[in-house]
């Protein structure tokens, strides 16, 4: 799992791509939060971590496109799939290195919170729940986007196909949910939602319902993708 | 015996590719795999190694079965795939080292020099010939002296001398394990090859020792495949 991390880590490093992407997150997830501020007048984290999740629904697929997809279409998925790995070392080290990559991001983007936190007294332990569910909701994404890249040797293809999933995923709000179908069933429904799930660490608070659902739709893709894996029809 | 595969058959969707393929590979034989395009020969390769699985039949490398223990397979195989794939963006050395550490071989610098890569270790492989390109791949399927060498076209778009060189290679690697490859170059088979098995439409139509005499190989197959 080692080797397969930190070729894909160096793949990321090396190449112009990775940076602009990870450096342009940063840069809008920041104007943003500043732009908040001097609109409302209030330092809250809240719209920073939600302008963060919409950041990722376009970088993590943007991040996870090329994983498997340029591997098929290289054929060097065939070379690696008979070199001594495991599907599973092949799939977790595939995901811990866009995880590196986001968390990189992250801790980019912590710069102006915890400066903020010096000023105005921001309670930085809010603000690391709040990244907390970030982490979360990019394991659920990063699985996803990486099981759809193993699916297709179109790398485009396998960007918009998962940008579009998470987009429809997080679009449903609630209200919008309650204005086209019963509130019985958006009610059932709404808790399924990214999105929602994520409401309450942006508030600061730690809920376990959410996070299971996080950890559970991340086990979920991964199975998947280690099955796609050990297919081999 | 290194492998053996018994009564294999495999197809895609609703065509089948193998009919109840069956031959065993011995210590140090050099096999010629032939056949025209579509026979299979690329198909079987990849059985063995595991990247496909089978349908029916069983395939024991080593006592292991690729569908099962594909892990422990490759590390006891060397696979060089049809076109080599490798990652253009990584230099000679970057990826020779990703593949020694991955087989957890720590010495290769006398297989980096007999097989003539060591002047462009600094390079990036995608700034390589066709011919440097083959002989990168073939230091990382060889590495670690794996007990059987599976080459799928290993000198297919090289000239004269590269395809020489090989098959040099090929030779003294065999000295102490099994090599399988597959060629459309005849006269290679004639040259390298211990046994030859010619696969048409799927089938094993011919599996033994190579004919003696210049052409023989060439008037056997010809004969094999017009049928």
């Amino acid at each position: 799992m080692k080797h397969i991390f930190l070729k894909e880590l160096r793949h990321y490093f090396f190449n112009p791509f990775g940076y602009i992407l990870v450096v342009l997150a940063t840069l809008i997830a920041n104007a943003l939060f500043i732009r908040d501020i001097y609109s409302v007048g209030l330092i809250s984290m809240k719209p920073f971590f939600l302008t963060m999740y919409w950041v990722m629904v376009l970088l993590i697929p943007a991040l996870c496109m090329r994983s498997f997809a340029e591997e098929r279409k290289a054929g060097t998925l065939e070379t690696l799939l008979t070199l001594p790995f495991g599907e599973k070392e092949i799939a977790v080290g595939k995901l811990l290195a866009v995880l590196s990559l986001i968390g990189a991001t992250f801790l980019l983007s912590l710069v102006l919170p915890v400066s903020f936190a010096f000023i105005s007294g921001l309670y930085l332990p809010e603000v690391f729940v709040g990244y907390l569910g970030l982490i979360l909701v990019a394991g659920m994404f990063s699985t996803l986007s990486l099981y759809v890249s193993l699916k297709t040797s179109n790398q485009v293809l396998a960007f918009f196909i998962s940008s579009t999933i998470l987009f429809c995923l997080s679009i449903f709000s609630a209200d919008i949910l309650a204005s086209f179908i019963p509130r019985v069933v958006s009610e059932l429904i709404t808790p399924l939602l990214p999105l929602a799930n994520l409401e309450n660490f942006t508030k600061g608070i730690v809920d376990l319902r959410s996070m299971f659902y996080f950890i559970s739709f991340t086990a979920v893709f991964m199975y998947a993708v280690i099955k796609q894996l050990e297919h081999r029809d | 015996m290194i492998l053996s595969v018994r009564g294999v058959s495999k197809s895609f969707s609703t065509k089948v590719v193998l009919h109840s393929l069956s031959f065993t590979v011995k210590r140090g034989e050099i096999i010629g795999f032939l056949g025209l395009n579509g026979a299979g020969k690329t198909t079987t390769m990849r059985l063995i190694t595991g990247y496909l699985k089978t349908h029916t039949g069983a395939i024991a490398l080593c006592g292991l079965d690729p569908v099962y223990q594909r892990k422990a397979v490759s590390q006891i195989t060397g696979y060089l795939p049809e076109n080599n794939p490798l990652y253009g963006d990584m230099k000679v050395r970057e990826y020779l080292e990703y593949v020694a550490n991955v087989k957890k071989v720590k010495d290769y610098d006398l297989l980096i020099r007999t097989v003539g890569v060591k002047d462009v270790l600094s390079a990036k492989i995608e700034t390589l010939s066709r011919g440097f390109k083959q002989r990168v791949g073939l230091v990382a399927a060889m590495m670690g002296e794996p007990d059987l060498l599976i080459l799928d076209e290993p000198t297919s778009g090289l000239d004269p001398i590269e395809q020489d060189k090989i098959r040099d290679v090929i030779q003294k690697f065999s000295k102490k394990n099994s090599v399988i490859f597959s060629t459309h170059i005849l006269s290679e088979v004639e040259d390298i090859a211990t046994r030859i098995i010619i696969l048409h439409k799927g089938k094993i139509v011919f599996d033994g020792k190579k004919p003696r005499g210049k052409g023989a190989v060439e008037k056997l197959f010809k004969k094999l495949v017009k049928n």
